[in-house]
């Protein structure tokens, strides 16, 4: 009997074939929404690199990878030790499919991803990581880190269960200071406090470019397809935070083309649909795509893959080194809106902000098999939802494409409701 | 090992200093700045009569605050001229002529007389009996409580400081009430004053008293009696005014040994906690200066500027501008302290810390002309209370200024702060209460609040003037100390800010949330030098401001989200939080 760990080759090319082949089909039904902008293209290339071509993300040559499996590892303080933070939270069916024999049954899909990735040693983009940064946060996550600890050396980082004292954020600003000496051993370079500053502008630069980027997005019509926005955002966990803060702008001036010359994407009349709730990590992109193919607009996204990584800025009060890294553990557990927290209502206030602000006509609250964070939450967004009469569904999906065609009924259905709850709206009106 | 444990008993044995020290500090060396009247000399002036002076004779100072001089008028003989001094003893010296009467045992108060002359001052046609006085106060504490009367029978009418804006007349012995005298201005004026129950002339200004001034008396048709008085003013860069400056440089000599003490500890403590430990001395304070922080506020520069502004009105404004004559019956809250007689207005401290004055002062001792007065001064401040409340201390306050400053020293030496967690916060808030009982209710057990406040040594030396600090030179020394780790540490915990902000409800100026724009990221707490954590938990209620709130407008800088926060001024919004704004700092277009 082989070593669980040692995947012979036939397998080990039948993995590569079958995932190179889901992702370069869902990259294609991306591609073919909606005319894509040509700035978007450097955007899919690097996903179409780190999945389809299986070629390592694209750095200078002598910066280190380091592997990180949520957005809550500040990657300011990555990169001020002079490497890169690559997110490994992935979407690949494949990898899930290998990671379900090492993972219990009943784990997110998320997770088993990324055991599998471990354990296949296919995707350069993962392997090269010298160094994974798992914060503790729901109990998949907790165990991965004990475990993937087997294939790839792993710092779990304790994130606070509460926060709203002072003391809890306190914790996490600890815990970043123990990440520091563990990064520069990795990378040989020290975080200086100007290496921290350079970080921060960096990731700011992005932001800000996001910023910029995300009022088009919020544009009426759309200017852009939500599925290949979130390609984009996807891409950010493969691509250096220069690199893609550059392109990011060219896309902002091609969206202010697409909005002087009015070239839309949708019509005005397309229900505006926002997506919450588990990541939705590349490939595994099969719900926004069937909201578009179905004719709905995937107007905004409250994940982690998606605006939340980069949405929130570091605010720097006092700029001393100790004051950046309070401003990073501030920023990094405050406004996230991630479920692991005990008290999470800032998550309603958060989709009502974005329900305002993108005109948002439904939501789609999406679980992964096995999310209990998520799912506890779903009963309180519908109370909420009911409460501002926004029609909401929760649809639990898998790694795999077995429950495509069920999904796609429900969401079919769903943005014909929304329609109809809007033709009835103008009725009553008129 | 041996020599940490040296510096450990040194630190201790400093901060055990700087503890106990101000308790004596009345009687501290270097507290003691009464000049030494034994120190001055006397001569006949070289100058030209003084405006001011309507009598014959009359006395001045110069040599940076080292000299008097007498005068008298070209036509009468010098010998002639008796000067008589008070003495500690409490006897009263006579010397006559040139001759110096200045002894060793001399307080500063000198009265010079002619013998009478006839002359026709009223016109009549008929000569009266003139006598001809000059009285010189100097090198005294100008805040001494007891009158210092000569009631000789030599002289029969005198003029006598009674307290730092009044003066006061005797005539034969007795205090001169409900009289007219006619007093020239120190620009040579004249105005008929009146004297109250107090024997207290009104309407002198403070310039007459600073510059000199002449009060005249008739008694009777025959008998017109002229007294030049002359206060020792103390001009810039004279030895008084170093000396009065002197207090201040000691506070903040000691307040650089706190600062050092509390930096040595600190690093000492974190070197035991791994979490710091390696950045505790090497990198945690370092400041980049690279990072993007920038980000033009055009409302924080406006800030910036009243401060300055405000600390330029509440310590030398008075005398720079406006005559020297200050708008002594409006009031405005700040907390800078009225021992200051430069202030640009009033400043209702005094009267709150000493609510039994307040009520002595306006009720029954104030004579009635003097009730529009007290209106006045009651009316401003209840109108600044109500309608600015705590703008003032984000925007006016001397002391607030002061703090703001030390926490931009401590930046600029590139020491970091100390965090105000919620837990150190909620253990200043009793601290706070016990300031507030001391302020208001202090002077009810018989104390003085003057004498345990923090904030008597500082806008009164910026102005030259000089106090005695008891306690509150301790607590200045502290604030100090507390202000450059933590920004606005007396604020926290200001009784004089607490009081302000009671009225918020009606304040023209408010503090705003939209609730749904927030992210609860925490950026306004941690901006906020208040520590006010509700800015950031609160998602239901618009009205954010609280009691601490002093519309500093941090928070709203530092907020990133669109009108998350915003001021308004009458239902105007003129400052809100812009993620534009924010971010813009990071755009890599503009620098600088
Ligand atoms: S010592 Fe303090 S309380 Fe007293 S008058 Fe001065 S500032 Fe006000
Ligand atoms: S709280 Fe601060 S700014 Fe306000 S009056 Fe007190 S010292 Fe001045
Ligand atoms: S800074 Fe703005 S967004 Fe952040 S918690 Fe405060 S009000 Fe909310
Ligand atoms: S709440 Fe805002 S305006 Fe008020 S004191 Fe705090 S930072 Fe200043």
């Amino acid at each position: 009997m082989a070593e669980p760990d040692e995947v012979n080759g036939r397998q080990r090319e039948l993995f590569i074939r079958k995932s190179t082949r889901v992702a370069a089909s869902y990259l294609k039904r991306a591609k073919a929404l909606s005319e894509m902008p040509d700035a978007a293209k450097p955007f899919f290339d690097v996903l179409e690199n780190v999945y389809i071509r299986l070629t390592d993300v694209q750095k200078p040559e002598d910066m280190k990878s380091i592997g990180t499996l949520c957005v809550m590892v500040p990657a300011e303080l990555v990169y001020a030790a002079g490497a890169m933070p690559v997110r490994l939270c992935s979407g690949s069916y494949t990898a899930y499919s290998v990671g379900d024999d090492y993972i219990p049954r009943d784990a997110c899909p998320l997770v088993k991803a990324v055991m599998g990735f471990g354990k296949m040693k296919v995707l350069p983009a993962f392997d090269n990581c010298t160094l994974l940064v798992a914060p503790v946060t729901c109990d998949c996550k907790k165990k991965l880190a004990g475990v993937v600890d087997s294939v790839k050396n792993t710092v779990p980082l304790q994130v606070p269960p509460l926060k709203r004292e002072d003391a809890d954020t306190e914790v996490f600003l600890k815990e970043l200071y123990r990440l520091i000496p563990i990064l520069e051993k990795e990378t040989g370079r020290q975080v200086t406090a100007k290496s921290l500053a350079e970080g921060i502008n960096m990731v700011g630069n992005a932001q800000y470019e996001m910023s910029e980027f995300l009022k088009y997005r919020r544009h009426v019509p759309a200017l852009m397809s939500g599925t290949q926005i979130l390609s984009v955002m996807n891409a950010y966990s493969y691509m250096p935070v220069k690199m893609w803060a550059k392109q990011m702008h060219r896309l902002n001036e091609e969206m202010k083309l697409r909005l002087v010359q009015e070239n839309f994407v949708s019509r005005k009349n397309q229900p505006r649909i926002l997506v919450t709730g588990s990541p939705i990590a590349f490939p595994n992109i099969k719900i926004p795509l069937l909201i578009e193919e179905m004719g709905g607009v995937f107007a905004a996204d409250e994940t982690c893959m998606g605006e939340r990584g980069l949405y929130d800025p570091v605010s720097v009060i006092d700029p001393s080194f100790d004051g950046m890294m309070r401003a990073l553990a501030s920023r990094y557990t405050k406004p996230c809106t991630c479920p692991v927290f005990v008290d999470n209502s800032q998550r309603i206030y958060r989709i009502k902000q974005m329900i305002r602000e993108n005109n948002i006509q439904g939501v789609i609250y999406h679980v992964l098999r096995g999310c209990l964070v998520y799912d506890y939450e779903y009963q309180l967004m519908e109370e909420a939802m009911g409460k501002m009469d926004i029609p909401i569904i929760r649809v639990e999906s898998d790694y795999n494409e077995e429950d495509v065609e069920q999904l796609r009924i429900r969401i079919e259905a769903f943005i014909e409701l929304i329609k109809l709850k809007e033709y009835a709206a103008v009725h009553e009106r008129q | 090992m041996k020599g940490r444990k040296i510096g450990t008993a040194v630190v201790c044995a400093v901060c055990a200093f700087l503890i106990v020290s101000p308790f004596f500090a009345k009687d501290f060396v270097l507290y003691d700045f009464h000049m030494n009247v034994s120190d001055y000399h006397y001569a006949k002036t070289q100058e030209e009569k003084p405006l001011s002076a309507d009598t014959a004779v009359w006395f001045s100072y110069g040599d940076g605050g080292k000299a008097v001089y007498y005068g008298v008028n070209e036509e009468i003989q010098e010998d002639r001229l008796t000067v008589y001094a008070l003495t500690q003893t409490g006897e009263v010296s006579v010397t006559r002529g040139k001759e110096d009467p200045i002894r060793q045992d001399s307080l500063g108060h000198f009265i010079a007389a002619l013998p009478a002359a006839e002359l026709d001052i009223d016109g009549d046609g008929k000569a009266e009996k003139v006598y001809d006085y000059a009285r010189a106060d100097f090198g005294l504490n100008a805040f001494n409580p007891a009158p210092q009367r000569f009631l000789t029978e030599e002289i029969p009418f005198e003029l006598v400081f009674a307290e730092r804006k009044y003066i006061m007349v005797y005539y034969g012995n007795e205090i001169l009430k409900d009289a007219e005298v006619l007093v020239t201005s120190y620009n040579g004026e004249q105005k008929r004053c009146r004297t109250d129950e107090h024997g207290w002339i009104q309407g002198l200004t403070n310039r007459d008293i600073r510059e000199g001034f002449t009060a005249v008396y008739p008694p009777d048709g025959e008998n017109v009696y002229r007294m030049h008085y002359a206060l020792e003013d103390y001009p810039y860069f004279s030895v008084h005014f170093w000396k009065a400056h002197l207090p201040l440089a000691v506070i903040f000599a000691l307040a650089v040994i706190g600062i050092m003490a509390v930096y040595l500890i600190r690093n000492r403590m974190e070197r035991n906690n791994p979490a710091y430990a390696i950045y505790s001395r090497e990198r945690a304070g370092v400041y980049p200066g690279t990072l993007h922080q920038k980000t033009n506020s055009k409302f924080l520069f406006v800030r910036w500027l009243c401060l300055f502004t405000g600390m330029f009105l509440w310590t030398y404004a008075g005398r720079l501008i406006h005559q020297g004559q200050t708008l002594n019956e409006i009031s405005i809250p700040v907390f800078s302290c009225p021992f200051n007689l430069d202030q640009v207005a009033e400043v209702p401290c005094y009267y709150l810390s000493h609510l039994p004055a307040l009520f002595g002062r306006f009720g029954a001792d104030f004579p009635e002309r003097n009730m529009a007065y007290a209106a006045m001064f009651i009316a401003t401040t209840l109108l600044s209370f109500i309608f600015l409340g705590r703008i003032l201390c984000g925007f006016l306050c001397p002391a607030g200024l002061l703090q703001d400053l030390m926490d931009k020293l401590r930046q600029a030496l590139h020491i970091r702060p100390i965090v105000v967690t919620d837990r150190i916060n909620r253990f200043l808030q009793p601290v706070k209460w016990v300031w507030i009982l001391l302020f208001l209710g202090f002077a009810f057990t018989g104390g003085d609040f003057c004498d345990i406040c923090p904030l008597k040594g500082f806008t009164t030396a910026q102005g030259g003037y000089w106090t005695n600090l008891y306690l509150g030179g301790f607590f200045a020394v502290v604030i100090l100390v507390g202000s450059f780790f933590i920004r606005r540490f007396w604020c926290i915990i200001c009784p004089m800010g607490y009081l302000m902000g009671l009225f918020r409800r009606f304040n023209l100026f408010r503090l705003k949330k939209d609730c749904t724009s927030c992210t609860e990221c925490g950026a306004c707490y941690h901006a906020c030098p208040m520590r006010i954590k509700s800015i950031y938990t609160e998602r239901e209620k618009e009205n954010i401001q609280t009691v601490d709130c002093m519309m500093c407008g941090e928070c709203i800088h530092k907020c990133p989200e669109d009108h998350a926060l915003s001021m308004t001024f009458c239902g105007k919004t003129i400052y809100q939080s812009s993620r534009r704004t924010f971010l813009s700092k990071f755009s890599g277009k503009k620098e600088g």
